[in-house]
């Protein structure tokens, strides 16, 4: 009787000290507070009635429908669904060279001691990077013009055939994955040469000394040491790349035919063109999912070690 | 011996200037044909062979930007937003960052994993039911609906705790002996301290804040609150007769000029802020 009492009290003090110390740092919870207030509206709340409403018919004005899971099978059934996850998933792989290899390349060549104007070097590459999507699309339209485009210009120069770089099925994707190349190039290669800039010199020498040639030094230290550079890179451009909106949506308009629309696009169309905000919602959902677990297959891949 | 050597780095070293030189012809050319395009006469932009080089440059254009399109009020209101978007999630960061980083709170560490758990949550998901809150709330088309949604940002909580976290603890136990409120301190010792050292976020959401394309699409209806992107975008598919595409260059570069003000004058802060950022990572 007495140790149960003896443990209430103790129950009792240990709570009333929470409070205690939840009185005294009142001012933290304050200055946490506009964090968790705008999460509570604008993204908790999103979150749960967005997962609501992909259960339902929804045009946004007239009542809900209770609709099941038939969105979801929908979803599966949509032959355009299918093309624009199809579409984003080429897009990314084809992405695959020019984030992660060739961003690579220059920053090794960009950390070289034989290397002037470094800065310089990189403030060009990363130039891009700082322009909006609509300023993009406006001079890539007229670069990839069939006719009077200077690219075209240029590869007439030495004997090919005009490219329809936006009216053809193939090159319009290719004429997507070069533009998002000149764009975020720069951001990766940023992120390799703070990598390579942390590698401390001792290994390197130590290395030569070991007798050990340009290419050994490349695989077996700076390679192994770039990993999470590496990794970091690859999450941020599936990311991007999942989410691929407004290039296609400027440039191409997901055309022709179906041959560039992405999955986000087709999404804002549900649900900001045509209203079926259920069906839209549902198709958050799924990309959801799949982002989720692309990102944990990567770190699985990638964090080995960690 | 020493010789040969010497010459194999020479050539080396051209070899690699060259490659990395013409990366930068890839990379900064486009700029350079949007600013000369700017400057072209009727129909030049799409003469062929292109001209490289312009002779007469015709300053016009840029006036006309403003005479025949709404890009001022597209400037404007992209001026409005950012600036208000930009400062305003960077307090809301700092003062978090500042509680997570020296209080000791009941609940703080779950707090802090949630927060950090909010940040695998992808932006489509919420971008409906968002735009249903905007609506049920009657912010459709207004300046509230570009901001508010954007200011609480997990990730900049998390850098400012960073940064926090190398405050001396003396700093602050010093400032509270000579009476200073909780608030004082934040105001007067924390953020001058942390304010340069948090100027590559800043930057970082200014370029996103400046650029941002798909939710002023779709919170945004009227041309008086079109934001730059929007203005831009309206001209470019429905191209006003009797103006020469030049124009559409100028509104262009007008437009990605403030970036490159800030870019080129805070470029140190803001490079090594992303490889700090990816490091830690």
């Amino acid at each position: 009787m007495a140790v149960e009492q003896a443990q209430l009290r103790r129950e009792k003090s240990k709570v009333m000290h929470t409070l205690e110390q939840m009185r005294k740092n009142w001012v933290a919870y304050l200055f946490i507070s506009p964090f968790y207030i705008l999460f509570a509206v604008f993204g908790l709340f999103s979150l749960l009635f967005s997962f609501y409403v992909s259960f339902h018919r929804w045009d946004g004005l007239t009542p809900m429908r209770w609709w099941g899971v038939k969105n979801y099978i929908d979803l599966f059934r949509d032959d355009v669904f299918l093309i624009s996850i199809k579409n984003t998933f080429i897009l990314l792989l084809w992405d695959i060279p020019f984030k992660v290899f060739t961003p690579l390349v220059l920053a090794t060549l960009l950390n070289s001691h034989l290397t002037k104007l470094k800065g310089f070097f990189r403030t060009g590459y990363y130039l891009p990077e700082v322009t909006s999507a609509v300023v993009v699309a406006i001079v890539f339209s007229f670069f990839f013009n069939k006719n009077t485009g200077i690219i075209n210009y240029l590869l007439g120069k030495i004997g090919i055939a005009p490219i329809g770089w936006l009216e053809d099925r193939f090159w319009a994707k290719v004429s997507l994955v070069l533009l998002s190349a000149w764009w975020s190039q720069g951001y990766h290669m940023v992120v390799y040469l703070a990598g390579l800039q942390s590698i401390p010199e001792e290994l390197i020498e130590a290395a030569i000394v070991d007798g050990a040639n340009r290419f050994q030094i490349f695989t077996r230290i700076t390679l192994p040491l770039l990993r999470p550079m590496i990794i970091f890179s690859a999450v941020i451009a599936t990311n991007a790349g999942i989410q691929r909106f407004a290039e296609p949506y400027l440039l191409t308009g997901g055309g022709p035919g179906y041959a560039t629309l992405t999955m986000l696009q087709y999404l804002f169309g549900k649900a900001f063109e045509s209203f079926r905000l259920g069906y839209a919602s549902a198709m958050g959902y799924v990309l959801f999912v799949m982002i989720f677990l692309l990102s944990l297959v990567q770190l699985k891949l990638g964090g080995g070690r960690r | 011996m020493f010789q040969s050597h010497k010459r194999l780095l020479l050539f080396e070293s051209i070899v690699l200037h060259a490659v990395l030189f013409m990366g930068l012809v890839i990379s900064v050319f486009p700029f350079y044909w949007m600013i000369i395009s700017s400057l072209k006469g009727r129909g030049e932009v799409f003469v062929l062979p292109p001209r490289w080089w312009v002779t007469d440059p015709i300053f016009r254009n840029y006036l006309t930007v403003f005479e025949k399109t709404n890009f001022a009020t597209g400037f404007l209101n992209s001026c409005f937003v950012t600036f208000v978007k930009t400062f305003t999630a960077l307090f809301f960061s700092a003062m978090a960052g500042f509680a997570f980083a020296k209080y000791e709170f009941p609940g703080k560490n779950g707090l802090f994993l949630f927060l950090l758990g909010t940040m695998m949550i992808p932006g489509v998901v919420t971008l409906i039911p968002t735009f249903m809150v905007i609506v049920r709330i009657g912010w459709v088309d207004t300046y509230q609906a570009l901001i508010v949604p954007g200011l609480a940002s997990a990730f900049g909580t998390f850098l400012m705790r960073q940064y926090m976290l190398t405050i001396p603890d003396e700093l602050l136990d010093a400032g509270r002996i000579d009476g200073a409120s909780e608030f004082r301190l934040f105001f007067q010792i924390i953020l001058p301290i942390v304010l340069p050292a948090a100027a590559s976020l800043a930057i970082y959401a200014f370029f996103g804040n400046w650029n941002e394309l798909f939710w002023p699409i779709i919170v945004i209806r009227t041309k008086p609150k079109f934001t730059l992107p929007l203005s831009l975008m309206l001209l470019r598919s429905r191209f006003p007769l009797n103006v020469d595409y030049s124009v559409l260059f100028a509104a262009s570069f007008m437009a990605t000029l403030p970036t490159l003000i800030v870019f080129f004058t805070l470029q140190r802060y803001f490079i090594s802020g992303i490889a700090t950022g990816a490091i830690k990572a």
